[in-house]
């Protein structure tokens, strides 16, 4: 007869109420639990979202994000692919890298003259098979692929812009877009009397002729023009057919962005071939973000001694991420709280229960010889006894449910996503997640025995067995 | 230990329970020499200080005033690990309530105070086995308390005290909660255990009649020694 087996006896001579306890302590669990699956599917979700559309990590010149977009023409990479290929030769990086892809970023006003409007765009330039091959990222096994780009390598001309974009310029009927509908056609004629659209309508008619081949050969596609200042302010435009809309995960984006081929973006904004606005590395494993990204800006900075660059990761460029994981984890924090209080209470009550019913036993006991010590060690032992049993009890219960619940096919669209996903309950995603949580169920009902525990040991014996 | 070494020697003990403004005088100067393997009785009515008397013997008390000594020691001077050890090695107690661990078989609670010494498993079994038959309760080892009688609890309760070889068994009126065929049996085990085992019993009843055995009877009143009658046993 060892202390354990005494406990687990005593507990089981009350079997209602420490069953009670425990089923409280296993609901508590299966909140917490799964409340915390959920959060990691979001945490999955989400980081696969950024890590699809806009990489790991991204290689700015020095400055880039604070004063880049008011002077794209000073903060650019230069002799791009150079630094592509010195990265490419780094055993550390290639092994680390699934993708390394240049982009443009640019803004400026779009415009389509068949419709007569036009709009301020912001908007990338990119490769679109490298893009693609981001969009394949899954490392949480999520299923959650990006739609591949409709415009291609080969074709330097096409463009997709937003959903919105496409209503607001008059684009729904031609590219025949779902759920989208034009503008109501009233002949207003355009005023004349703007400037910016009066350039924008000369500089076209110029860069019309010389794409009108290209955009002849897509029946659907439509032509804008892309207005946007260069370096030295004034202002450059492009054409581009609009070959599809693709639904942005947000309405900002949504209707005011365009995508088109990096050549393109960089006849805009550079007028050259070989400077880009950053470029974009996809690792095989987010864990190897932080290794990577200081090995990278020591490995450019002692190898690429014309400029200066510094190299962000997805927390510093997208902070909108942690924010939200943020959140997440102070609601989780605080249920863990509340649940962690409410156990207690109930382990108190049960166990202080227990004390008093067995105050002569304990008098008697101590009588006998047995130590303070040992009668506290007894009473928190079983404590301890609880709070193992329900919590090992919710992480079984909580698994089951999570089983069940994957199995059930819900689906939602995780924040910043466009498109619907299966929604997964990611137990075992972060095991720090069961563990912790085990451990601190089994905590705190140990703790809570600490009073009762205490209590029961500083008993007078004397009155104690004449407690009868 | 010699023989004619004490049990226990009280000088002029007093113990006051003070209950906020009322004091008790629970014991009021007692003079008391008790020898070793001696089966002893304490005899008085409800409230005259039995109870009060035995918790001082049995190192579960310690007086308000006056000397006092088991086996040699100066109670009072023993902290509390130390007393409940003293306890542990040289005391054992027999309850009115029998006060056996409910989630424990008879065998399991005879056991326990030698899982208290720490000692190994086949002599536990051994000495368990030996007491168990010794108070014919072998047969009934398997069960709880609540399936057994409460002359059987009590017989449980003897070989538990008994079962660690102490130098003194207490046994506060174990006999009260018994009819008086029951309680007769009880008594007499205990006369025979004293005698198989040689331990110093020491007994408190308020019933007069149910002492023709003892070595000595002490007759207390009121908190006070009225009368110490020495005599030698009568043979069983
Ligand atoms: N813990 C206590 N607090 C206050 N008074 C007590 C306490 N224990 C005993 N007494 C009082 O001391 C006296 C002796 O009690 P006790 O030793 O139990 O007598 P007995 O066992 O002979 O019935 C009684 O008057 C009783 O009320
Ligand atoms: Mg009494």
């Amino acid at each position: 007869m060892n202390n354990l087996k005494l406990a687990v006896r005593n507990l089981i001579r009350n079997r209602r109420r420490s069953l009670t306890t425990i089923f409280a302590m296993v609901i508590g669990m299966t909140a917490l639990l799964l409340f915390g699956g959920f959060i990691s599917s979001i945490y999955s979700g989400l980081q696969t979202g950024i890590v699809q559309t806009q990489g790991h990590l991204h290689i700015y010149k020095e400055g880039y994000l604070e004063f880049g977009p008011s002077r794209p023409t000073d903060y650019y990479i230069d002799d791009y692919e150079n630094i592509i290929s010195q990265i490419n030769k780094d055993d550390f990086l290639k092994q680390r890298i699934k993708v390394i892809t240049p982009v443009v970023n640019l803004a400026g006003i779009a415009g389509n003259y068949s419709a007569d409007s036009s709009k301020t765009f912001i908007g990338s330039g990119v490769i679109p098979s490298d893009k693609n091959k981001m969009g394949t990222w899954d490392q949480y096994g999520l299923g959650q692929n990006q739609k591949p780009l409709s415009i291609n390598d080969n074709n330097t001309t096409q463009g997709v812009v937003g959903v919105g974009m496409a209503k607001m310029l008059g684009l729904c009927e031609s590219l025949i877009i779902p759920d989208c509908k034009d503008r109501p056609v009233e002949i207003v004629k355009g005023k004349k009397d703007e400037e910016v659209d009066e350039q924008v309508l000369a500089l076209s008619s110029l860069l019309e002729e010389e794409n009108q081949q290209e955009s002849d050969s897509k029946k659907k596609s439509v032509q804008i023009d892309l207005l946007a200042s260069t370096g030295s302010g004034a202002p450059n435009v492009v054409s581009l057919s609009i070959i599809n809309a693709r639904k942005m995960p947000n309405k900002v984006l949504d209707d005011s962005y365009v995508t088109m081929h990096l050549t393109q973006a960089q006849k805009l904004v550079f007028a050259d071939d070989s400077r880009v606005s950053s470029l974009i590395i996809q690792l095989k494993k987010s864990e190897m973000i932080k290794e990577t990204q200081a090995h990278l800006s020591k490995y450019l900075k002692a190898n690429v001694k014309k400029q200066t660059f510094e190299v962000k990761n997805y927390g510093e460029f997208n902070t909108e991420f942690f924010q939200i994981i943020d959140m997440f984890i102070v609601i989780f924090i605080f249920i863990a709280l509340m649940i962690s209080l409410v156990v207690l209470f109930t382990t108190v009550n049960t166990l202080t229960m227990s004390v008093m019913e067995r105050i002569s036993e304990i008098g008697s006991l101590r009588a006998m010889g047995l130590r303070r010590s040992a009668v506290r060690w007894q009473f928190l032992l079983e404590g301890a006894v609880i709070g193992v049993a329900g919590a090992t009890l919710g992480i079984i219960v909580s698994i089951i449910i999570t089983l069940v619940f994957n199995q059930s096919g819900f689906s939602w669209s995780p924040p910043g996503s466009v498109d619907s996903s299966n929604l997964k309950i990611l137990l075992f995603t972060n095991p720090l997640l069961l563990i912790g949580a085990w451990i601190l169920m089994t905590m705190v009902a140990t703790v809570s025995s600490l009073l009762p525990a205490r209590y029961a040991s500083k008993m007078n014996i004397v009155n104690a067995i004449r407690n009868n | 230990m010699p023989l004619d070494h004490a049990l226990a020697e009280l000088q002029d003990v007093t113990k006051v329970y003070q209950t906020g403004e009322v004091k008790v005088e629970a014991l009021r100067g007692i003079n008391l020499i008790l020898k070793r393997q001696e089966f002893s009785f304490i005899v008085g009515p409800s409230g005259s200080g039995k109870t009060t008397l035995l918790n001082l013997l049995g190192c579960i008390d310690v007086p308000t005033s006056g000397k006092f000594t088991v086996l040699e020691r100066e109670i009072s001077t023993l902290t509390d690990n130390q007393l409940a050890d003293f306890r542990n090695k040289h005391i054992g107690y027999i309850f009115q309530n029998y006060n056996l661990m409910a989630v424990l078989s008879a065998y399991e609670n005879v056991e326990y105070p030698l899982l208290l010494q720490k000692i190994p498993k086949r002599e536990r079994h051994d000495r368990v086995t030996e007491i168990l038959d010794s108070v014919g309760l072998f047969k009934r080892k398997h069960h709880r308390p609540a399936q057994l009688s409460g002359g059987e609890q009590q017989r449980v309760a003897v070989a538990r005290a008994l079962v660690k070889r102490p130098e003194l068994i207490l046994a506060d009126e174990p006999t009260a909660n018994l009819d008086s065929k029951t309680g007769s049996e009880i008594i007499d085990l205990m006369l025979e255990m004293q005698s198989r085992y040689k331990t110093s019993f020491i007994f408190s009843t308020h019933d007069t009649e149910v002492m023709q055995h003892a070595n000595k009877i002490i007759t207390i009143k009121d908190g006070k020694i009225e009368n110490v009658a020495q005599k030698e046993r009568a043979s069983t």
